[in-house]
């Protein structure tokens, strides 16, 4: 009786083991890797701040910079908004990508420099029940405007950008490809600063 | 045919003994000295056309030897003391003779062989000689050349074609302005099937799997280099179509 119930509880561990192996295999384990993946993510954020500098840019062309604006909210999950600060206001406003990036382009300077810089993650992805990454970025943004009369404004935000990442498949020549998808949420703003 | 000049000898060797050995064995005019020839041969058979007379010492004594050794053979009146006398000195009795002579054909039949084999060789060396002399006058032997060139054509190709691109995404990268890059876009695009060949982008690659980035087109990532201003892939790898242009690239971070 009692090596029946021994041999029972032996083939559940057994189980168990199975399973716990072959569920730590599908994960990324390997920390290179990991590292690698979070270097793919904070580019992505690197590349947005290239990509608004060049919107906010009086000298781009129109049609360049619709292109880039197009590049730009292909980063962001849909409905995603982002949030803009002032230091004549407390107020923060939210405004959809697209929108912003429009609104970005239309200021009333003639000359305008933005800057990110001391990108950093706060928050290192972690993985979620439903299997994708989450992150929140950190950033620092400068922005610097002038007018044709040589008035100038200039403050420097904080923002935090989450960050989600998932593999995905798409096919290509007949192929599946796998792929890491590096999605942008929304930007808040924690801070603004002269 | 080739001739192998050191099996000859051994063969002839062989062939002689074994004919030696059947003629004397064969021939019943020798019968009442083959013990006494066959032993002969056995000890001291080789290419001297008068071996046997200058092996004269040890024929007596191997003679006594086998005597000593085959009373009965000798008692039953085999061997008289006249082909004894002449089994010892081989002097030219006429059934020795008769033996001996059976052997010329064999040798010169070999002669023939050894002669024919290296007279074949010389017609080779012959053959091979004019074909030298072709060669050294001709100073440019295109045939061959022709051969090689093709088959270096496609790494040589997909070698030129890489540095060209990696030259485009570097002039891209670093265009002095929008219209060079645009231009340098323009003309990279060219090298492709089309605008909107995929282009697959390694992110990371370890124990033989790859981790890609989103897959886009080349028209994106060039204009991508240019916004960024900075080229930080290598070619991986090219897929062509059969224009030679590129229908899919494969790029590495650097």
């Amino acid at each position: 009786m009692n090596n029946q119930i021994f041999k029972r509880l032996s083939y559940v561990v057994a189980l168990m083991a199975f399973f716990a192996v072959s569920t730590q295999a599908q994960s990324p384990v390997d920390p290179n890797r990991e590292k690698a993946i979070d270097s793919l993510a904070l580019e992505k954020v690197k590349d947005l701040g290239k990509y608004i500098a060049i919107i906010g840019n009086k000298d781009t062309p129109f049609s360049e910079a619709n292109r880039v604006m197009d590049r730009a909210e292909e980063l962001f999950a849909p409905g995603s908004e982002m949030g803009v600060s002032s230091l004549a206001s407390e107020e923060i406003k939210y405004y959809k990508v697209r929108e912003y990036f429009q609104r970005l382009m239309a200021l009333n300077y003639d000359k305008v420099n933005i800057e990110w810089y001391d990108v950093q993650y706060i928050s290192d992805l972690e993985r979620q029940p439903d299997g994708r990454y989450v992150g929140v970025v950190t950033i620092y943004q400068k922005f610097e405007g002038t007018t044709a009369d040589k008035m100038n404004y200039k403050d420097t935000t904080k923002k935090d950008i989450t960050i989600y990442v998932e593999k995905k498949k798409t096919q290509i020549a007949g192929r599946t490809i796998e792929f890491w998808d590096v999605i942008l949420g929304d930007i808040r703003v924690s801070e603004t600063s002269v | 045919m080739k001739c192998r000049n050191g099996f000859i000898p051994v063969a002839t060797f062989f062939l002689c003994r074994f004919l030696l050995k059947n003629s004397a064995r064969n021939d019943k005019r020798m019968s009442h000295s083959f013990p006494i020839f066959v032993r002969l041969q056995d000890s001291c058979f080789h290419f001297d056309s008068n071996f046997l007379y200058s092996k004269r010492k040890l024929c007596e004594k191997l003679l006594k030897e086998l005597f000593s050794e085959n009373n009965s053979y000798l008692e039953q009146n085999l061997l008289e003391e006249k082909s004894f006398n002449e089994a010892i000195y081989m002097k030219p009795n006429s059934h020795n003779m008769k033996s001996i002579f059976k052997l010329v054909p064999v040798f010169c039949l070999l002669l023939f062989v050894m002669s024919s084999c290296k007279s074949q060789k010389a017609v080779v060396d012959a053959n091979q000689e004019p074909e030298e002399v072709i060669e050294e006058t001709t100073p440019e032997p295109t045939p061959p050349v022709k051969k090689e060139e093709p088959k270096e054509d496609p790494e040589a190709a997909n070698r030129a074609l890489d540095a060209r691109l990696s030259n485009y995404f570097g002039q891209i990268a670093n265009a002095s302005s929008i219209n060079a890059a645009n231009n340098n876009i323009r003309e990279a695009v060219g090298m492709f099937s089309n605008g909107e060949a995929p282009v697959l982008i390694i992110f990371y690659a370890a124990n033989g799997t790859e981790d890609f980035d989103e897959p886009t087109t080349i028209t994106k990532y060039l204009n991508y280099l240019k916004d960024l201003k900075k080229a930080p892939h290598k070619v991986k790898e090219m897929v062509m179509d059969s224009q030679g242009r590129i229908k899919e690239l494969v790029l590495v971070k650097k």
